[in-house]
């Protein structure tokens, strides 16, 4: 089979060996999971939006009516539980530059990511799976999408796969639990998660990202490689959290 | 810098009534809003200003001291009729026009790259004015390098100004409106045209830091706080702290501080085009089931249709009805990333749309209406198409082909709000907003990306509800609650009072907390919601 070199590029495993970078991601499927999921996806969008804002100054792109700066980020959802703006705002996150695309279900879900991979300008397709709160409310419809997850198989796995190798985008899906988006073409699985800083290592940690305590307490997210095919399993990368105002 | 030229139709309304009724000319007459005693008015002819008639005047308080005025009403639609036809005079100078959405009268036209046209800058002032005049018009013209700047030079046409801006070459123009344009009247309309040319950006600055700024605030409030201060032309507000201006006199006054300053602009946009719809009916022999025979019918119609389509028509939009043969309707809106007249773009989206609904029915008859528009001068030249290339393509078409797929309401920007409530921090909007207008604007209430650059710690981000949903308390965890935080705000309306807590449920021995809940009490309605998670 004839294929393009640039097709058969293997992602590159940078120094500081963090996981969630865009190198590490791009062409191929990563699943987050864990309560602190999107605590450290802020990393990879702020990455990504400054690379797509560098190149777009570097392209010297005059677009129409003023306006620069590409959607590069696609925020596919199958719940009305959003992230909230203020917070990815806080963390240095272009919140306007991210597209939100609502679909009804897991697989609808899919069937968007693939069109946005076909459209070639997309750098990051996020598929959002996770609905903590869901059995929380009186209201809620129980829409069961860990049972619909099971119908993204690995054909169609596959293809989001072969889509990210040849747009060189990254395709990152967030569940709840780390295996809910079964199949081996998911090349890295990482579990994030929190508990309230408390230790002196913390403490020093805390000192060391020169952050003032305000309001909110402190908190420690982990961020552990459950499965990567290129990196070091289970190896844990910890980092200090700021709490919104009034969690202690 | 491109230039850019402002046309001022003053006292627009008075003037699309007098090319209508001539013999009002020479009068005092005055344009109400609508017909009726109390009615305010909206424009005025030079004699009525000089009666002391004003703008927001009530027509009885105008009856009080000039019984003999004569007022007259102009309808909405004689308005933009009358727009239009300046529009398209204007645009057969100038590909981009753009017009001023508070002030009806007033055009901007991009001036860049017609110096090989024109010899100068006044020659095509004069072509500006001669074109309006042709309409029956007469307009002032400011040639310059911001909208701001010329649009003040349209409205305050000081003797300082007219001198140095038109310099040896001399001008026709009023000088008499000085003393109009202090009062803040922005100049009544007398039936003569002027043109101000800036040679550079640094005249026009000079200049218009001489001009009154009353023309340019909407509030009479504002205007009158600076006028307390002394504050009466553009470059004695220049010379506030710019820290201060804000907390002291207001936004509208900060807004227009920035305009001056030269970081922002005023605001223009495209007039709405007119738009015609054709229709399309097709009665089926047999009823068609299934999205491939459908979609071959539709394609015939549309090709029909779109060979009738005149020079310079683009399709915006697209209105399906499915006539279904137990009876019933099956409706589809459809509308494509940019105007355009190819077919294959716009099947491809009915494609995505039929694929994604399975009609339970077969179809008897197909009704196509077509949303047509004329072209923008960027859209269309004389033999082809332009078509949106690579990043602003896919800018593009690929909101429009997810709409198309999951539906209208499947695609959203999120936009920040300056509010209270946590669910109303945020609101969702069609469109992204062009980076050019975000990056002036500072909202003090969201945090923007650079600011957090500074502080390396990383926040907790939280998950929120589009609404907050009725808390199942039978289903909620036991767990550590903190808090209460009370939330109260708008007092003055349907108040609102939360009490905001964080439960974070009891971990099942491992060293990690599970996910915590946000929750709140509402005091006004009584029961428990949950805002999000954490």
């Amino acid at each position: 089979m004839l294929c393009r070199a640039r097709d058969l590029q293997k992602p590159v495993q940078p120094s500081s060996g963090y996981p969630l970078t865009f190198a590490v991601s791009r062409g191929c499927i990563t699943e987050l999971s864990g309560p602190a999921a999107l605590d450290v996806l802020c990393r990879l969008l702020r990455e990504v939006q400054q690379r797509s804002a560098q190149r777009s100054s570097a392209h010297g792109s005059a677009r129409r009516g003023g306006a620069s700066g590409a959607v590069r980020v696609v925020w596919i959802m199958t719940h009305q539980s959003l992230p909230f703006a203020p917070d990815l705002a806080a963390n240095g996150v272009a919140v306007r530059d991210i597209a939100f695309v609502f679909t009804p279900h897991p697989v609808a879900a899919a069937q968007a990511a693939e069109q946005c991979l076909r459209s070639n300008g997309v750098d990051l397709v996020i598929l959002d799976f996770a609905e903590p709160a869901a059995g929380l409310c009186a209201t809620a419809e129980h829409t069961q999408p860990r049972e619909r997850m099971r119908e993204i198989d690995n054909a169609v796995l596959g293809r989001l796969l072969r889509l990210c190798r040849r747009s060189h985008a990254a395709l990152l899906a967030i569940t709840e639990r780390s295996g809910d988006l079964a199949g081996s073409l998911v090349f890295t699985r990482l579990v994030a998660e929190r508990r309230r800083s408390s230790s002196a290592a913390d403490a020093t940690a805390d000192a060391n990202a020169g952050a003032n305590a305000g309001a909110g307490g402190r908190f420690v997210s982990s961020l552990k490689l459950v499965k990567t095919k290129t990196g070091r399993q289970n190896a844990a990368y910890r980092e200090v959290l700021r709490g919104p105002y009034g969690m202690l | 810098m491109a230039r850019t030229a402002c046309c001022n139709i003053i006292e627009f309304p008075v003037q699309v009534l007098t090319r209508h009724m001539p013999h009002l000319r020479d009068s005092a007459c005055i344009v109400l809003a609508h017909e009726a005693l109390q009615a305010p008015v909206i424009g005025y002819s030079a004699k009525a200003f000089e009666l002391g008639v004003r703008h927001g005047m009530r027509y009885s308080a105008v009856l009080e001291f000039a019984p003999h005025v004569q007022a007259a009403t102009v309808s909405q639609a004689e308005l933009a009729q009358a727009q239009h036809q300046v529009q398209a005079a204007l645009q057969s100078l100038s590909d981009e026009v753009l017009h001023n959405r508070d002030e009806p009268g007033v055009f901007w036209v991009n001036a860049g790259g017609l110096n090989l046209l024109y010899a100068t800058a006044r020659a095509f002032a004069e072509q500006l004015g001669g074109e309006i005049s042709r309409l029956g018009f007469q307009a002032r013209v400011g040639v310059g390098f911001t909208r701001f700047g010329t649009y003040l030079a349209t409205v305050n046409v000081t003797e300082s100004l007219q001198e140095d801006a038109n310099g040896s070459h001399g001008h026709s123009g009023s000088r008499g409106h000085s003393a109009h344009a202090a009062e803040g009247a922005g100049g009544a309309f007398t039936g003569e045209s002027s043109a101000t040319v800036f040679h550079s950006i640094e005249h026009e600055r000079r200049e218009v830091s001489r001009c009154a700024l009353q023309p340019v605030l909407r509030s009479e409030r504002a205007g009158k706080r600076l006028r307390r201060l002394g504050i009466v032309t553009v470059g004695e507000l220049l010379r506030l702290p710019r820290s201060e201006i804000r907390s002291t006199l207001g936004e509208e006054v900060e807004e227009l501080y920035l305009t001056a300053l030269g970081e922002r602009d005023l605001p223009a946009a495209p007039l709405e085009e007119a738009h015609r719809t054709p229709v399309a009916r097709r009665s089926l022999d047999q009823a068609l089931a299934g999205s491939e025979p459908l979609l071959r019918v539709i394609q015939e119609m549309l090709n029909m249709e779109l060979r009738r389509l005149r020079r310079g028509e683009q399709v915006a939009r697209m209105r399906l009805t499915l006539e279904l043969e137990r009876g019933g309707e099956h409706r589809e809106e459809l509308r494509a990333a940019y105007p355009t007249g190819r077919c294959e773009l716009l099947v491809r989206l009915l494609r995505l749309r039929l694929e994604a609904r399975r009609l339970e029915l077969p179809v008897v008859s197909i009704v196509l209406e077509l949303d047509v528009r004329r072209a923008r001068a960027r859209q269309s030249m004389l033999f082809f198409e332009i078509e949106p290339q690579g990043d602003e393509q896919h800018d593009e078409s690929l909101p429009a082909d997810l709409r198309a797929r999951f539906g209208d309401d499947a695609v959203g920007y999120l936009e920040p709000c300056e509010r209270q409530l946590p669910e109303q921090r945020v609101r969702f909007v069609e469109q992204a907003k062009p980076l050019a207008s975000r990056v002036t604007q500072q909202d003090e209430s969201v945090q923007e990306p650079q600011s957090a650059q500074q502080d390396e710690s990383v926040q907790v981000v939280r998950r929120a509800f589009v609404v907050p949903q009725r808390l199942n308390r039978r289903l909620l965890p036991p767990g550590t609650l903190s808090g209460p935080y009370a939330l109260s705000c708008n007092w003055w309306g349907n108040s609102e009072r939360r009490l905001y807590y964080y439960l974070v449920p009891e971990s099942s021995g491992g060293e990690f907390s599970p996910t915590a809940v946000w929750l709140y009490y509402d005091l006004e309605r009584a029961c428990w919601m949950v805002q999000g998670t954490v």
